[in-house]
């Protein structure tokens, strides 16, 4: 009873196992700050178990909404609300426009902590400063990046921000091309001051942000800027691996070709497993060892475009629907999981009755980022993820990238060549066999273009092909077709199609102007200032 | 109009002729009915404006100026008497006490008054009336029998319970405080034996309440236990009661081939050909597989799963009690077990229980003394009513086909959809129970010397839980386990409550007054930790401990804590029980607001009894005439422990990251806890009430009528922070906006007998009108994001905003279904739906459907709540018969979003989907089916809301007593009883009493009336008997 005596110090609070802001510019401090900004990359930002609605791998935001995939899932009433981003009816009230906003903008919330924290702590080694100073902006960069492509206007709020109102900014204070400088300038931060190799592989290193920066040239179409960031890049010690499957193996995960990836662990202490693959964990494909949640599913489109011709080059307007006696590119059953071919390493045929709804979104399941169960990087109670990394940016892509510029700068037989080293990779991986082992499980045929490219148009359209199947079910197909600007013309004459094949797409219709760009959600017009905030247009 | 005999004054002296003129005084003493000397009762000499009272002897002397004259001699709890005085002899007055209700001891804060003087709103019930209505909790026994006060529940035994006194004040924590004898309560009443109960009271309004301050602004319960009787009594009670309890109006969904054959008809509505992996691939019709699995071991059945998830559940009650006293000790001692089956299979919960009050009287003035209750819970519970986990609609979904078991004996897997087996579900989780240890009292003195008591109380309220949740391996095809795994949590919380008070009472001619002063000091403090293992080798119960798990050791522990500490006074004074007036405050301080510490609450109220002035005289016809008032504020500090503080913290959900590349270790992060706010204030809450107390026919008629108006201001609110500011802390507590309650209260009730025919009836009437009137930071608030999934589908379907009621349904207004495509043109707005689809509103006018046209579209608050109560004797025969009923509420049906849509076609429908809409049934509101769902049907909509407004014989009982004659001095009662016995409704689900959401997230005022598979009522009969020896 002697602690409840009348004095005010009786109702002082005792906080349990929390650390007072006077502590936090201790340098082990500030480096706990900082871990916490990269914590987020994975979209998990709370203890919510729908970090699929914020995925770091942008399955909903990237492919579901493109010509690569389906939501799937049990019928369009499942995760509706991506059904009606599927199907272009999407609004700024929609939970995954929410989440998505709010795990992005955490991370910057994140970095512009941990930047101020780092900048006033007194004590922390000053080399290293400048190397954490730089990590940050090229998250914070990141972060950005990732809200400008989804958003497109959007509030840019800095370091100088500490409360909470600081952050109640306009989402046209900026223009595009002053938000891209802005985004540019982190990255450049990050270049200026971080090392060649971090021994700490999680961390960008100087290339990972020259290649980021590359990224930000692209989206404004840069094309001189690209090619010669490209080359710095391309003189690094990141490289291709070998083989185009190796590249998805969670033992390879921080491998040459892998320039940033958000790492994923398991079994880490995390009793959900949520530092894992947690914004994928719908993407489980069914049948025996999978769960059964059977969503990101491979469009019928897609599949048809891994067709080869005779010669094991790409057909263009590729949409007849792929048969059995067909050729393909050996890519398609290292990406898709496509009944009757093996399954990753599991010693048994893909079937159509793994598919979850069959009769909506067909029998097609995902492959290429499904971890197999054999794996340790697997596991197999719920949430059923997997540690393998999400790759922000691959070797593969920086190549591709280099390819566009080179073609738009008219260097379309150096584009060839770097198409080439794209499609060499993929015909010396290790094909898929049948199950004993004995010969390829289908009639793979792929070829490098041995023909001059003279034609810039077309030239142009072997890239984004070569795009495409290269990159299927990464998460980048939609905001390459709005990079392109032809997202309108491509998907209206995807879904013209499609619809008559998968009927959840029968309303589908692709509003240009409208639907490159996601809505700003709509908490936070309502939770600003009246006036503040602009939505997008259309919505 | 007090007077119980009945001659008038006016007609005596009218008979009286002879009048001697003297100047003398009479003297008398008073005494009560057990030969007590009884201080304070006041002695009027008729026709004058004479009076005096007893001393503290019960003496008294009064001048009188001529004989014969006529006194009349009242106290309140005793007939009043009149006596014809002829000469000056000392008179001996003895009292007879008066069973009037109004004469009923109310417990109020810190201490009693008689219901008489009670200027305040306080309700109060004899626990009499309901401790054997079958259920564990003595708060779903105040179900519909207290005017003001609503009664919420998730019906599962032992499961959560809420009590909303005049509607919702506040948007945090609406619950009242709960005191149980002085002690406020943290772990709830279900650990309460009903039968230890002596009085329930709960304090309405502020007056009543402000004297517990900071945590009565929703209203306080105070309930007091019994102990044994000081006039040499010794008593033993049994109670016992038997009964079996069973589910009624389930939804009846569709069965095996009606299924199939509405998928083939949606199917066809969508211009397909009708094909499913169990129904076969012929378009005409759907065919029933002689085997659901290619291996064969799964064979077609036809099962309502719904009802076998349920069963007929036995209830039972054991009671025994001994009290003991005299006027040195008092002792009351009593022994309790309750055990209630779910009515859904393997759940369900216990209760041991023991009580012993005591109170010993040390030389005159000295009383020590002591209350305290342990006991022992045990709960196996299951979820219910939420989008994801609730074993309810998961039965409802689960497809018809699926048999029980399937040829190996197992709960049959499901090809269908991924909800598991609800017969496995709840199997698997029958051991998984969640233990309690609670020990709850006081122990206290107390001192009374001259007009002077001062007592010392410290309370105690201890839990000690544990919970051992084991989830073994299954395969039932879509939905499986691959490693079972147990998780243990143990915690305990405690809530220390020291209490001092001062109370001076005088008694002098007809004044009362009565002071108290008191001081409080409150400590909680809550510890758990717990861990988990996966990997065990065996899965039998005796495995089920952390050692036998071999792999994935985990753990984690935390702590928190709060404090109060409280100053209060109280003056209560009255004028011959005529005028009466009482004043409180309350200073309380909490560790809750760091820069605001300290909040101080008053209160008034005040009383005129009308039927003590001497014009009012209408004899017995209105016999008694109360009319009060009262003003006070009250505050709420009810917010998480630490909003006020700044700090950092490690979870490793989000603040870790393998930033060194391997796959099974993370670099340890720190993350901003939370958005403090430093200078965060008292919510308070200003209320006034008016009402008056009426009896006619010496009082057999009572009518109690009571308006309320309650402004809350300064709202604890969780602020939505701008979206830029991320999402790991997605709003801040601020003080912001008003909330307005007012409403109205009736309580009326005729008991009259005659011969050997006795009857009660009492009528309660509550209503009261909920709006949020200023919110100033955000335009509305809602469930946040994280929650919404598991909740409500991702969906926001209720909103709170300014003008409306809390919790309000939000939603598209969907307005009929189209019958033809001209009218589909001629709406305009949805080019994608076709004849037989819903036909959303324009609401805003501006020629486009879209999010803009969400409304609020339906309040799940009642315009009016009623109970009635009839009881009836004869003879040794009794009869009671409990009704209660709520008008005007709607329901958001939230099952029908998979039940009612075939685009979530693999989840089991509705049977109300076979009048679904189609050319030929054009009539129907019943949407067409579709897989696609092009015009999105399924979106937020009116078509959800249902008018939830029902009536209900809530109670039945028939009792026989015993003549005591026969069992020489045993009085033995037998009842039989039956609850739930109709409901009338035009709620299609279940049941129309749905309640909240979750019963203990801090978000459960802002999800009301949502209906996604609630565990279900349960309609009980029960024989019962009490003997007292």
């Amino acid at each position: 009873l002697q602690n409840m005596s009348c004095t005010n110090d009786y109702l002082e609070e005792t906080t349990y196992g929390e650390v007072a802001p006077s502590e936090m510019t201790k340098p082990e401090n500030v480096e706990r700050a900082i871990i916490s900004a990269y914590s987020v990359l994975n979209g998990q930002f709370d203890g919510a178990s729908n970090a699929y609605n914020s995925p770091d791998s942008n399955w909903s935001f990237g492919d579901v909404v493109s010509d690569d995939a389906y939501k799937g899932g049990g019928g369009t009433g499942d995760q509706n609300n991506i059904h009606q981003m599927e199907i272009y009816n999407t609004n700024s009230t929609i939970i995954d426009v929410e989440r998505k906003w709010m795990a992005l903008y955490e991370g910057v919330k994140r970095s512009n902590e941990a930047l101020r924290l780092l900048k006033t702590s007194e004590d922390f080694d000053a080399d290293l400063k400048v190397k954490r100073l730089a990590e940050l902006h090229f998250l914070r960069g990141h972060y950005y990046f990732e809200l400008k492509k989804i958003y497109n206007h959007i509030p840019y709020i800095d370091e100088s921000a500490e409360t909470v109102g600081d952050y109640a900014k306009s989402n046209t204070a900026l223009t595009s091309e002053e938000l891209w400088a802005k985004i540019e300038q982190n990255f450049q931060i990050a270049y200026d001051g971080l090392p060649d190799t971090q021994a700490e592989i999680g961390r960008p290193t100087k290339i990972a942000a020259k290649a980021y920066l590359t990224k930000c040239y692209l989206f404004q179409e840069k094309w001189q800027n690209v090619y010669d960031a490209t080359s710095e890049v391309m003189q690094s010690s990141y490289g291709l691996l070998d083989d185009f499957q190796d590249v998805f193996l969670p033992e390879n995960e921080n491998s040459k070709e892998i320039i940033f990836s958000v790492q994923h662990t398991v079994n880490d202490g995390q009793p959900s497993n949520y530092n894992g693959s947690i914004g994928d964990r719908l993407t489980a494909p069914g049948g025996p060892f999978y769960a059964q949640y059977g969503f990101h599913r491979p469009s019928q489109n897609l599949v048809n475009a891994f067709k080869t011709d005779v010669t094991g080059l790409p057909i263009v307007n590729n949409n007849t629907n792929l048969t059995s006696t067909d050729m393909v590119d050996p890519r398609l059953d290292i990406t898709v999981g496509r009944p009757g071919i093996p399954y990753k390493d599991l010693g048994i045929l893909y079937e159509e009755n793994w598919a979850r709804d069959l009769a909506t979104y067909g029998a097609f399941g995902p492959k290429k980022r499904i971890v197999s169960v054999n794996s340790s990087a697997y596991v197999n109670v719920w949430p059923y993820v997997n540690a393998l990394n999400y790759y922000i940016i691959r070797y593969a892509e920086v190549i591709l990238w280099r390819a566009e510029a080179a073609v738009e700068l008219d260097k379309l037989e150096e584009a060839r060549h770097l198409v080439n080293q794209i499609r060499m990779r993929a015909a010396n991986t290790a094909a898929v066999q049948n199950l004993n082992g004995t010969a390829d499980a289908a009639n793979y045929k792929i070829a490098t273009y041995e023909n001059s490219w003279i034609d810039k148009v077309q030239a142009r359209e072997r890239v984004h092909l070569e795009t495409r199947l290269e990159l299927a079910m990464e998460g980048h197909r939609f905001f390459n077709l709005v990079r392109w600007g032809k997202a309108g013309q491509v998907l209206n004459d995807y879904l013209e199609v499609e619809k008559t094949r998968r009927t959840h797409l029968t309303n589908a219709n692709f509003k240009t102007g409208t639907n490159e760009y996601w809505p700003i959600p709509q908490r936070y017009i309502d939770g600003a200032p009246s006036g503040m905030v602009t939505q997008s247009p259309g919505y | 109009a007090t007077d119980s005999i009945p001659h008038s004054i006016d007609s005596f002296s009218k008979k009286t002729s002879l009048k001697k003129i003297i100047q003398q005084t009479l003297k008398g003493v008073v005494l009560d009915d057990t030969g007590m000397p009884l201080p304070g009762a006041s002695i009027t000499l008729a026709k004058t404006t004479n009076g005096t009272s007893t001393d503290f002897d019960g003496n008294f002397s009064l001048s009188i100026t001529e004989l014969p004259a006529t006194i009349r001699v009242s106290y309140v709890g005793f007939k009043t008497q009149e006596h014809i005085i002829e000469s000056l002899s000392v008179l001996q007055i003895q009292m007879e006490p008066d069973d009037n209700t109004l004469n009923e001891v109310v417990i109020t804060g810190y201490g009693q008054e008689s219901r008489r003087n009670i200027t305040a709103s306080i309700a109060s019930i004899k626990p009499s009336e309901i401790t054997s209505i079958p259920t564990s909790n003595v708060t779903e026994m105040l179900e519909g029998r207290l005017p003001g006060v609503q009664i919420l529940s998730d019906n599962s035994p032992g499961g959560g319970t809420s009590i909303r006194v005049r509607g919702y004040g506040t948007i945090n924590n609406n619950d009242p405080l709960v005191v149980v004898d002085g002690v406020p309560v943290s772990n709830g009443l279900n650990g309460i034996n009903p039968n230890d109960i002596e009085t329930i009271q709960v304090l309405k309004d502020a007056a009543s309440s402000s004297i517990y301050g900071s945590r009565a602004a929703n209203g306080v319960v105070v309930i007091t236990t019994k102990n044994g009787s000081k006039n040499g009594s010794y008593k033993v009670n049994l109670d016992v009661y038997n009964g079996v309890q069973s589910s009624f109006n389930l939804p009846k969904m569709l069965n095996a081939q009606q299924y199939g054959n509405l998928l083939w008809q949606a199917s066809k509505n969508d211009g397909q050909t009708p094909a499913s992996d169990i129904y076969g691939n012929d378009p005409n019709t759907s065919t029933i597989p002689k085997w659901l699995n290619s291996e064969q071991t799964i064979p077609s059945g036809d099962v309502s799963w719904i009802d076998e998830i349920m069963q007929v559940a036995e209830v039972q009650s054991y009671n025994l009690s001994l009290s003991k006293g005299d006027e040195k000790a008092q002792h009351s001692f009593s022994l309790g077990y309750f055990n209630q089956e779910g009515i859904i299979k393997h759940t369900g919960f216990k209760r041991y229980s023991a009580r012993f009050n005591s109170n010993y009287n040390i030389g005159d003035f000295v009383t020590i003394g002591q209350n305290f209750t342990a006991s022992y819970k045990e709960r196996v519970s299951v979820g219910t009513n939420s989008a994801l986990g609730s074993i309810v609609y998961n039965a409802l979904q689960f497809p018809s086909i699926v048999p029980l078991k399937d040829s190996h004996g197992n709960y049959a897997g499901n090809p269908l959809n991924d909800i598991a087996n609800p017969l496995g579900s709840l199997n698997r989780s029958k051991d998984n129970k969640q233990k309690s240890i609670q020990a709850l009292g006081n122990i206290f003195a107390e001192l009374t010397r001259y007009d002077f008591t001062a007592r010392t109380s410290l309370g105690l309220d201890y839990q000690a839980n544990n919970y051992r949740g084991f989830s073994p391996v299954y395969d039932e095809i879509l939905s499986k386990n691959d490693v079972n795994s147990l998780s243990t949590t143990n915690s305990f919380n405690y809530q220390l409550t020291w209490t001092n008070t001062l109370h001076y009472s005088k008694k002098f001619n007809l004044n009362s007054l009565d002071i108290l002063i008191g001081q409080e000091a409150i400590k909680y403090y809550d510890e758990g930790f717990g861990a988990s293992r996966q990997g065990f080798l065996y899965e039998d119960p005796n495995f089920r401990y952390l050692t036998y798990g071999t792999q994935n050791q985990l753990n984690f522990g935390e702590a928190s804590e709060w404090k109060l500490n409280s100053y209060f006074g109280q003056a209560k004074y009255n004028y011959d029980h005529k005028y009466l007036i009482t004043a409180t405050v309350r200073r309380d301080g909490t560790s809750r607001l760091a820069n605001n510490n300290w909040g101080t609450f008053p209160s008034f109220s005040a009383g005129w009894r009308l039927d003590r002035e001497e014009f009012f005289d209408f004899g017995d016809t209105f016999s008694s005439f109360l009319i009060r008032g009262s003003w006070g504020q009250t505050g709420n500090q009810q917010l998480p422990s630490y909003s006020t503080v700044d700090s950092y913290s490690n979870n490793n959900a989000f603040s870790d990251y393998g930033i060194n590349g391997g796959q099974n270790s993370v670099s340890t992060g720190l993350t901003q806890t939370r958005v403090p706010n430093r200078n965060l204030e008292w919510e308070t809450s200003t209320q006034s009430t008016f009402g008056f107390d009426l009896g006619f026919f010496n009082d057999k008629l009572q009518l109690t009528a009571e308006y309320f108006n309650k402004m809350t201001e300064n709202i604890l609110v969780y602020n939505i922070i701008p979206l830029t500011y991320g999402g790991t802390n997605d709003g801040q507590w601020i003080n912001d906006g008003k909330m307005k309650n007012k409403g109205f209260e009736l309580d009326l009730s005729y008991a009259d007998n005659s011969n050997d025919f006795g009857y009660n009836i009492a009528l309660n009437l509550t209503t009261y009108k909920n709006k949020l009137t200023e919110l100033n930071s955000v335009p509305y608030l809602g469930i946040p994001s994280s929650t919404l999934h598991s909740v409500n589908f991702d969906q926001e379907v209720s909103r709170s905003a300014v003008d409306q009621s809390i919790g309000s349904f939000y939603g598209y207004t969907a307005n009929g279904l189209f019958q033809n495509v001209q009218e589909v043109a001629d709406h305009g707005l949805q080019p994608n739906a076709q004849p037989g689809d819903i036909r959303f509103e324009d609401s805003n006018g501006d020629g486009v459907l879209d999010n803009k046209d969400r409304t609020f579209i339906g309040s799940p608050h009642p315009d009016a709540l009623i109970g009635l109560n009839l009881n009836f004797t004869y003879k040794n025969f009794d009869l009671g018969l409990f009704f209660n009923g709520s008008f005007g509420n709607d329901i958001y049906n939230l099952t029908k979003y998979k039940t009612h849509f075939f685009n979530q076609a693999a989840y089991n429908k509705d049977s109300a989907l076979l009048n679904a809409w189609t050319p030929e049934n054009s009539g129907s509101s019943i949407a067409r089916l579709s897989l696609d769902d092009p015009n999105n049907n399924i979106r937020p909509s009116s078509y959800y809301v249902e008018n939830g407004s029902y009536f209900k014989l809530n109670n039945a009982q028939l009792g026989y007593t015993i003549n005591s004659d026969i069992l020489s001095g045993m009085e033995l009662r037998i009842y039989g009883q039956a609850t739930n016995l109709f409901t009338i409704t035009k709620y299609s689900g279940m049941n129309p009493q749905i309640g909240l959401q979750n019963y203990s997230s801090s978000n459960r005022n802002l999800d009301i009336g949502v209906d996604r598979g609630i565990y279900p009522p349960s309609r009980t009969f029960t024989l019962g008997i009490n003997a007292t020896f």
